[in-house]
Parts: structure tokens; C-alpha cells; sequence
């Protein structure tokens, strides 16, 4: 089901004014009737689950410039978090995380070196630039969403809610033509379609409105939430707190206030997407993206606003996209060559054959709707199973062996368990007894003086958010604190440490042992002034000795 | 000088082609017996576990590339079954050739990664021949490539140059290594090394019982052998080609006189394909001769060459030829890095001589473990004991079955209580184990006895997979695995019961 832009806002009138006549002229008549209902029926959908073509165009600009910076952030931990010299070997990630690596592939376990890590990060980035300049783009974006599984894969525990909204998106974008304006594939085609409809995208539209409006629900049945406290609770979580939060936190009538606007965003405004009038859609997506962007300025929740509010471009109507088209063109025209060229490649179509061009179904596109209706049909199951039979549900067999091996298991309670916030430190003793801080850099092997410089000072670091190496870091730190009886993701951070300080440095510089230790508070216990060091226990949760 | 080099050294393009088909037809088969195992040996539901054999590798090779280690289910490993099978039909046929050649090697050493307990002498020169084979023109003759290359690629004859010379050179060590080893080793020197070679039952077949038996045939046999393996290596070389034909057919007679009395595998045909790089341009212009005078021959060939021009009308021209003058500079780095090989495999294989545990120099080492380039042909210097596998198991409610009911693989519930573990010598030990990487696989086991690896993995393979599908008292609680062994003897005797140990190598608790 394609429709071309006219069709959607001229024809449903078009077709009430016949359906009565008709229906009084006996069977056969009466089979037209539904077939004319069927098509009344059929354009209301439309006008709700159309998206137009440079939506999704955008939308495939939009994430892949996510993808590619949130690559290019985990290069400098490449060595670190994905060799076999790193946090975690190969033969560790396939002994701890089992469950993942029987249902899924992972082409990043093809070697331990750095330079086979070096090629596949390559290959990644060529891949998301092929599906940026939307060249070759459905090939492009199959490769991508391949090789994102694979990534997080490869070491689990970086992952967090961000890469699971990433390869949901890349997902739902390898099964709908994002390569269908503004793209290399589009200028060597005369075949350009409008917009499109079909259970793809109506999936798309689905997750990209799940993300917010199941992070909304959980909400209300938590206390913090509905006292009003909700938004002080998340933003007293130090670790990820910027500064703007920080200083939010404090104040609670406006924090009131906020937590809750963001619920009636994230539930009502959300849901009121889904009505096919163009100004209210334009509005809903405003306000959410103004959500999003307060929740960026506080919060580092890493690149998971950004990726929410790339998504919700789907929702921008073709109204929308016809008044920035035309008003960028107006402003740019006769600027010489190169805005003729911006022109030409960002006009989607020429009015006369833009009306009859529609996408065909060709088997392809069978196989991709088939696969798009299970998808549905599994985010359906998933999420009411999920909410009534919590963490453990397991769906029914064909979709849970889809959901494990798509890796399409998602949950999206945010800020709804508010347990402990602090920090880390790892003291530890050289051969000549000297004091060193292995967590100096927040998680990579610190140098020498920086390890030993920090042993030195004590008490909470003066900004807890920097106190971690990056927010990858910030999350193993974050599964390790969720998981302190299962010892085997101390032993494999532990070991790295171990053996890659003393392949470092010998003699009396060599380290014999060390201690992790978590400094932390409760949230939300005292918001109305600011923590003191009296606040915070230390745990140790592990003890490693490096010539066990 | 290098004008008589060529003359003596060039390699005759069909010579190359003969080898790539038969490289890509051996290993093709190969890959066919591997398949039916695909699950048992393959799969994280197998006897080596990915986890396993990355903890086994200890970072050992870890500059190597295991595409066989991105999936641990069945469906991803025959997927790239398929792609290897794919890869090596190109090699065959000559479509791409040296793309083709390339993808073959790499996957073939993929899959000797993924499962190193499997492989034996002959994955190990079918491996090397692909690499010195990408540095090859082996796409130039009786291919689908040359099929449809302009006429002028067609001019060149010969190859030469440094990666000519050293697949040949490399072909000859395996003979000369095997030869001079057997002669460093005094109970071949005594004659008595073929007769104890074939009292090693894992691998006799009952025509080489019968040899060890008749003590006029198998002395004389015996010092052919060396004589073969060790002055035929250099003979190859003569710069006369009658001697080079008359020096491969008897290797080939040797090899031939291998498969029909011992299990090896595709060894005798890996090497008899590997000789092919020493037979002569004159050798082929008579066979060439013989075939064009067959007038129905010509006509299916013409027919072919049709078939051919209209399936692959725009097959790339891939004729790049060593020592042609052809891409510069791709053509330099590809000498260069022959160059290297030759020089690794020399320092390796006389290193190897000296000392088992041998580690090439640092800088060496690390492209060598990364290219997976070990070798070692000695065979049959060292051969102590022989013997055959027996794994009893103990259920849950005490009975006791034979786990090697279905020759290794893991047995049903009523094979493996047909009847109670037999410690009896059976008729035919060979066959106990379904095919050579079986008895590769149990032979690791033999001769690291110390190394509790294997043991484990296969121990875990047999209680995992056990008692996924069978609980309550069918449960199996532990096994062992038994070795029944005497020492190999050059003088056939009726080997009597009394004779076999019982060594028990490994006795394992599955719920320990």
C-alpha cells in the first residue's frame, strides 16, 4: 500500500460520497460497498501510518550521524573493551554471557587481535557512511544493523537502553525504503515514492511511540514519581547528573513541576501522535523534543536523547517537510552552483510523475512485511508479557528464538529504581608497598603517575559524573554494582588490570593486588542539601590478587 | 644464469592448474566428511565449545581470524560450510581464480582454528598449497577465467619466479622431512620401520596386516620407502625430464601402496596432488598430443569452450603471473612475501628438527602463528604404543554402557546398552572411529596425556549432550576414557589378549 501524497489528501471524501448509493443496488452491489469501506478504511490508516519519504530520509541522516559518533566514541577503548587483552576475552564472553551468544552471531569473535577489532570498526563505519549518503542503502543498513548486533555482543557489558533503541531503529530501517529521497539511490532512479505505508512502517511509528510511552507507564507506579520527587531522585543519581541537574536538584517546586510534565509527556503527548492532523503532530513532536532536550542538558544518558529525537522525525507530517523545503530553496536560490545541486538532490520528486509513482510489491518487499508483522506481533507479546509477568517472561517459542536472535528484547523503565550513587576507587599495593588508584582514568589502565597521584587523594571526587572514564565505562561499572554475587565480572576486570599493568611495568613497579571499592549513598535521601562525606558507605566488592 | 634457472625451475602453467584443480577437488571431498560431523564437531553443542578451544589457544593465535568462531549454532556453521564449499567450487573451476584461492585458504584455516584437534598431515599441506597458490597463477590454464581471457594472456607458458620456486620447494620438504627423519630413526635404519608403522593398528587396513606378515616383501619395502621419500625429493629436481616423470610416478606408486594399507585420510592424495607441480611441460605435451588426436574428445572440449563463452561471457581476466611483467607493485610484495615463506619454512622445519618445542625469532613468530603456518612431517618416526578407545559410562541407577557405541559420535540409549563396554580387541580397530579427523581428534588425546584439555572437552561433549536428552536414572554420573594399548613390535606376532593395557587416560564426574 503506497499512496502518493495527492491520493492521502483529496480522495477519503472522494470515496464517503459514493458508498451510499451504492449500497442499495443488491449483492453484487453490496460486495463493492465493502470493497469501498474497505478502501475508506484503508485510507484512514494511511493518513495515520504514511510516513513521507524525506521523513524517513532524515531519519536515516539523523541516526546514522548517532551511530557514527557513538563509534567513533568507543575507538579509544577499542584495545580495552574488545581484544582479548582487554576487559574481557573472547573465551570469557562466550563462558559469562551464554545465553547471548547461543541465539545470536557475532562476527566480532573472529579474532582477538586489535588489527581484526580495527578492520570490523572499519567496516561498521563504512557501512554506516554507505547509509548515510544512501548508497546501495537497503545493503548498507542490513550491514549495519549486522554488525551493531555483533558489536554489542562482543562485550555485554557496555550495553545499555541506548544501543537497544539503536538496533531496534536499524531494525525497522532495513525493512522500509530510507533510501527513498535525499540519497544517491534516489538521484539514479526516476522511481521515487512520496511517502510510504505499509506494517513497516507502522511498526517504526509503533516502536518509536513505545520508547516514550512505556517509559512514561512504569512511572506512575512508583512512589517517587507520583509524590512529585521523581526528576529530584533521577537527577540526585551523581553518576550521571551534569552540572544544569545538579543544580535543578535543588529546587523542589520547579522539580515538581517538571516531574510532572515529563510523565504527561511521555504518556499523553506521546499518544496523541498517533491523530493524523498535521499541526498537532508538528506540536507533539515540539514538546517532546523539548523534553528530550532538558532531559540532555541534566542527564548523561549518553546518545539515548539524541536517538529518541532522531526518531521521532517519523512523525514530522509531509506539510512539515514541504514548508522546509520550500523555504530552504527560496533562501537558497540563485547562491550559485552548489545550492542548484542541494536543490537538485534534496527535491524529492517532479509533481507530473510523483503521482504515479508508487512502490511496487515485489517479493522482497513480501519478505520484509512478513518479517515486520512478527515483529509487531512480538513487541505486542513482549511488552504485555513483560509487564505481567515481569523480568523473567519468556514469550512463546518461534518469538522468543525471533526476539533473542533479532535481539529485539527491550524494556523501557527508566528512572524508575532508584538504589545507590557514588563512586569507585580500586586502591592498590605495588611490590615496594607504594599506594596506586587503578580506577585514576575511571576504568582504563591508568599511567603510573596518575594511578600513584590519585591513591593520594581522598574523599568524594569533586565532579562524580567525570569521576568515570566515559559512559561505556560508567556502565560496567553500573553491571558490576547490580551484580556484586557474581564474582566473574570482577575476576575478568581484575585479571585485565593485572595482566596489563605488569606487561607494562617490572620490578618494584609491578602491582601484587588490589581492592574494588564502591563509595556510595542512597538516592534521594537527603535532596534538600548537598551530600556530605558522612552520607556515603564504602563497599568493598572485590579483593584480587595478582599472583593467585 | 637465470635463463638456465627458468629453464629448470619455471613450472608449467598446466601443471598449476592440475594442481588448483586438485587441491580444490581434495579439499572439497574433505570438507564433505567434515559436514557429517558438522553438529559434534562444529557447533557449541559439540565436543569443542567456542569458549573451549579460545581457552585452549590460550591467545596462542590470536592474530589469526576463526570466521567458523561468529556463530556456535548449527544453521551459522553450515552457512559458512556453504560459502567454503562455494569458495573452493570457484578454485575448481577457475572462476576469479585468485579471489577464489584466497577465500578457500582463509576458510579452510578458519575451520582448522575453530577445531585444531582435527587436523592431521594432510589439512596441513592442502593449507599451505592454497597459500603459495594465491601468489600463483593457477587460474592461467583449464579454467573458466583463461576460457574467456583475450588470446594474448594465453601466450605465456611457464611461471617462474620466487613463489614458484618455493611451492616447490615447499613440496619437497614434506617428502625430504619424511624421508630423512625415517633415516635419523635407527629402527628404520634396521628395516624395521614399515613393519612397525604397520603395527599401528589405529591406522592398518587389512592389506597392510597382510604386508607386515610377509617378512621377504616388507624389509626391501621398507628402505624403498626412505629411498623414495628422501633421493626422490632431490631427484624431482634433475633438469631431465624423463627422470622428474619417472621420480613422481614412483612417489605416486608409493603413496598409492600408503592409502591401500593405512587409513590416512586424504594424505596420499593431497600429496599426490602436491607432486603435480613437478611434472613437466613435455609430460603434458604428449598427454595433450594423445587427448587431440581423440576426435570425440576435441569435439566435447569445443562444445565445453561454447558452453563456457556463453554461461561466463565477462569472467575477469585474472592471468597475473609470477615473474611476468605484469602489476608492478603487487607483483613485488607478492615475491617479497614468498620470499619470507620460504625463509619461515626453512628456520621452522629445521628448528623443528632440533627441538620439538621449537619458537621461531620474535617478529617471525608472530606472522607465523598468525598465517597458522606450523608444520611438521615426521611421520611414523615416533611411534610407541597402539591400541584402540573404550568409554564406558555409569548411569544414575548403576548400570554401565559403552559411550563408543556409536563410534565416537554420541549413541542412543539402546546402542549404548546393546550390550555391556567390550574390552576385547575388536576385528578391524581402524574402523572403530568413523574417519581420519576422529582419529586425529583421539590421537591428541594419546600424545598429550598430560594435557587434560581434550579430555575435558570431549568428556563434557558426551555427559552435556547425555543427559540433555536422558534423566531421572538414565542419567549418565561419570565416564572414562580408556585407553587399550601395548607397544607397537616390527614382528608380527598373533597379538593375544593379555597383551593390552588397560590405561585409564581420564575418568570424569559429569556432575562434579
Amino acid at each position: 500500500m503506497a499512496y502518493s501524497r495527492a491520493d492521502l489528501r483529496g480522495s477519503t471524501l472522494l470515496g464517503l460520497r459514493h458508498v451510499p448509493i451504492l449500497s442499495f443496488c443488491g449483492a453484487a452491489a453490496a460486495l463493492r460497498c465493502v470493497r469501498a469501506y474497505g478502501a475508506i478504511a484503508a485510507l484512514m490508516l494511511a493518513r495515520i501510518f504514511a510516513i513521507d519519504a524525506r521523513a524517513l530520509a532524515a531519519l536515516r541522516i539523523g541516526v546514522c550521524c548517532v551511530a557514527l559518533l557513538d563509534l567513533t566514541l568507543r575507538v579509544p577503548d577499542l584495545s580495552a573493551h574488545y581484544t582479548d587483552r582487554g576487559m574481557l576475552a573472547r573465551a570469557d564472553a562466550l563462558t559469562w554471557f551464554r545465553g547471548y551468544h547461543d541465539w545470536t552471531f557475532c562476527l566480532h569473535l573472529i579474532g582477538g587481535a586489535l588489527w581484526t577489532q580495527i578492520a570490523l570498526f572499519a567496516l561498521h563505519a563504512a557501512a554506516l557512511l554507505c547509509m548515510l549518503v544512501g548508497w546501495h542503502t537497503r545493503a548498507a543498513s542490513v550491514g549495519a544493523w549486522l554488525l551493531t548486533l555483533s558489536l554489542t555482543v562482543r562485550n555485554p557489558f557496555l550495553s545499555f537502553g541506548g544501543d537497544v533503541l539503536l538496533r531496534s531503529l536499524l531494525f525497522w530501517m532495513m525493512l522500509v525504503p530510507v533510501g527513498a529521497a535525499w540519497s544517491v539511490d534516489a538521484r539514479r532512479t526516476s522511481e521515487r515514492p512520496l511517502s510510504y505505508c505499509g506494517i513497516a512502517g507502522a511498526g517504526l511509528l509503533v516502536q518509536v511511540w513505545l520508547v516514550l510511552f512505556l517509559s512514561g507507564l512504569p512511572k506512575l507506579g512508583v512512589g517517587a514519581w507520583l509524590q512529585g520527587q521523581g526528576l529530584a531522585f533521577a537527577l540526585d543519581q551523581e553518576e550521571t547528573a551534569r552540572p544544569l541537574g545538579w543544580w535543578l536538584r535543588s529546587l523542589p517546586s520547579l522539580n515538581a513541576a517538571l516531574s510532572w510534565t515529563t510523565v504527561v509527556i511521555e504518556l499523553v503527548v506521546s499518544t496523541l501522535l498517533w491523530l493524523p492532523a498535521w499541526w498537532l503532530r508538528v506540536a507533539c513532536v515540539m514538546l517532546c523534543w523539548a523534553m528530550l532536550a532538558g532531559i540532555y542538558a541534566t542527564i548523561d544518558v549518553y546518545m539515548f536523547p539524541m536517538l529518541t529525537a532522531v526518531s521521532l522525525l517519523v512523525f514530522v507530517p509531509a506539510r512539515s517537510w514541504d514548508w522546509m523545503e520550500e523555504s530552504f530553496l527560496r533562501s537558497d536560490a540563485g547562491r550559485g552552483t552548489r545550492a542548484d545541486h542541494m536543490a537538485e538532490v534534496m527535491s524529492p520528486v517532479e509533481p507530473e510523475t510523483g503521482s504515479s509513482t508508487a512502490i511496487r510489491w515485489s517479493a522482497g518487499r513480501y519478505v520484509r512485511e512478513a518479517l515486520a508483522a512478527l515483529a509487531i506481533v512480538y513487541l505486542a507479546v513482549w511488552n504485555v508479557g513483560l509487564w505481567r509477568g515481569g523480568e523473567s517472561y519468556e514469550p512463546p517459542q518461534p518469538l522468543a528464538w525471533f526476539g533473542r536472535a533479532a535481539m529485539m528484547r527491550q524494556s523501557w523503565a527508566m528512572f524508575t529504581e532508584f538504589t545507590r550513587t557514588g563512586w569507585f576507587d580500586a586502591p592498590g599495593t605495588l611490590a615496594d608497598g607504594r599506594a596506586v588508584d587503578l580506577l585514576a582514568d575511571g576504568g582504563p589502565l591508568p599511567e603510573l603517575e596518575d594511578a600513584l597521584s590519585a591513591a593520594q587523594q581522598k574523599g568524594r571526587p569533586a565532579d562524580v559524573h567525570a569521576a568515570y572514564g566515559s559512559t561505556r565505562w560508567l556502565s560496567t561499572f553500573k553491571i558490576m554494582r547490580q551484580f556484586p554475587d557474581k564474582d566473574a565480572h570482577f575476576a575478568y576486570y581484575g585479571r585485565y588490570l593485572c595482566r596489563e599493568w605488569n606487561r607494562r611495568h617490572s620490578g618494584y613497579d609491578q602491582i601484587v593486588g588490589f581492592q574494588i571499592v564502591f563509595h556510595g549513598r542512597q538516592v534521594g535521601a537527603h535532596l534538600d542539601r548537598m551530600p556530605v562525606l558522612e552520607d556515603y558507605t564504602s563497599t568493598v566488592l572485590w579483593t584480587h590478587d595478582c599472583f593467585q | 644464469m637465470i635463463a638456465t634457472l627458468k629453464s629448470w625451475l619455471a613450472i608449467d602453467l598446466r601443471s598449476l592448474a592440475a594442481l588448483r584443480i586438485g587441491v580444490a577437488v581434495v579439499a572439497l571431498w574433505d570438507l564433505g566428511v567434515r559436514a557429517c560431523d558438522l553438529a559434534v564437531h562444529y557447533t557449541d553443542a559439540g565436543t569443542l565449545a567456542r569458549q573451549d578451544v579460545l581457552t585452549w589457544f590460550d591467545n596462542r593465535h590470536d592474530l589469526a581470524v576463526s570466521v567458523h568462531l561468529l556463530g556456535g549454532s548449527t544453521a551459522i556453521q553450515a552457512l559458512v560450510f556453504t560459502l567454503h564449499a562455494a569458495a573452493l567450487l570457484a578454485m575448481m573451476l577457475g572462476w576469479h581464480t585468485r579471489a577464489a584461492t584466497a577465500a578457500s585458504w582463509l576458510l579452510t584455516l578458519s575451520l582448522h582454528l575453530r577445531n585444531p584437534f582435527l587436523v592431521y598431515g594432510a589439512d596441513v599441506l592442502l593449507r599451505l598449497l592454497m597459500l603459495w597458490g594465491i601468489l600463483l597463477p593457477l587460474g592461467a590454464r583449464w579454467s573458466l577465467d583463461a576460457a574467456t581471457a583475450p588470446v594474448a594472456a594465453r601466450e605465456r607458458t611457464h611461471c617462474f619466479g620466487i613463489a614458484a620456486i618455493g611451492v616447490q620447494l615447499q613440496v619437497a620438504a614434506v617428502m625430504f622431512i619424511a624421508g630423512a627423519a625415517k633415516m635419523a630413526t635407527p629402527f628404520w635404519l634396521r628395516g624395521e620401520g614399515l613393519a612397525t608403522a604397520l603395527d599401528h593398528e589405529f591406522h592398518t587396513r587389512p592389506l597392510g596386516f597382510w604386508v607386515q606378515r610377509q617378512g621377504w616383501l616388507v624389509r626391501p619395502l621398507n628402505h624403498l620407502v626412505m629411498g623414495i621419500e628422501g633421493a626422490g625429493a632431490i631427484l624431482v629436481f634433475a633438469p631431465r625430464w624423463p627422470l622428474r616423470v619417472l621420480v613422481v610416478l614412483a612417489m605416486w606408486a608409493m603413496l598409492a601402496g600408503i592409502a591401500s594399507t593405512m587409513e590416512v585420510g586424504f594424505f596420499a592424495h593431497a600429496t599426490a596432488v602436491a607432486l603435480l607441480v613437478f611434472v613437466p611441460s613435455q609430460a603434458w605435451d604428449r598427454i595433450a598430443r594423445a587427448v587431440s588426436r581423440s576426435e570425440r574428445l576435441s569435439r566435447w572440449r569445443m562444445r565445453a569452450l561454447g558452453l563456457t563463452a556463453r554461461w561466463f561471457p565477462s569472467a575477469r581476466v585474472d592471468v597475473v603471473e609470477s615473474g611476468s611483467r605484469l602489476p608492478r607493485l603487487p607483483h613485488l610484495l607478492a615475491e617479497l612475501f614468498a620470499a619470507w615463506l620460504i625463509a619461515y619454512t626453512a628456520i621452522w622445519n629445521v628448528g623443528f628438527w632440533y627441538d620439538r618445542d621449537y619458537e621461531p625469532p620474535a617478529g617471525f613468530a608472530e606472522l607465523g602463528s598468525a598465517l597458522f603456518l606450523w608444520q611438521q612431517w615426521g611421520m611414523f618416526t615416533s611411534i610407541e604404543t597402539t591400541g584402540w578407545f573404550v568409554v564406558p559410562g555409569n548411569l544414575e541407577d548403576g548400570r554401565s554402557i559403552d559411550l563408543m557405541a556409536n563410534r565416537g559420535r554420541l549413541p542412543t540409549l539402546e546402542q549404548a546398552m546393546e550390550q555391556p563396554p567390550d574390552y576385547r580387541r575388536p576385528q578391524h580397530i581402524a574402523e572403530r572411529l568413523p574417519n581420519i579427523h576422529w582419529q586425529a581428534h583421539f590421537a591428541t588425546m594419546v600424545l598429550a596425556p598430560d594435557q587434560p584439555g581434550p579430555f575435558r572437552y570431549y568428556s563434557r561433549y558426551l555427559c552435556r549432550e547425555w543427559n540433555r536428552r536422558h534423566s531421572g536414572g538414565q542419567a549418565l554420573r561419570t565416564l572414562q576414557i580408556i585407553y587399550m594399548t601395548r607397544p607397537t613390535q616390527p614382528h608380527p606376532a598373533a597379538h593375544a589378549e593379555t597383551e593390552y593395557e588397560r590405561r585409564v587416560l581420564w575418568t570424569h564426574d559429569c556432575f562434579g
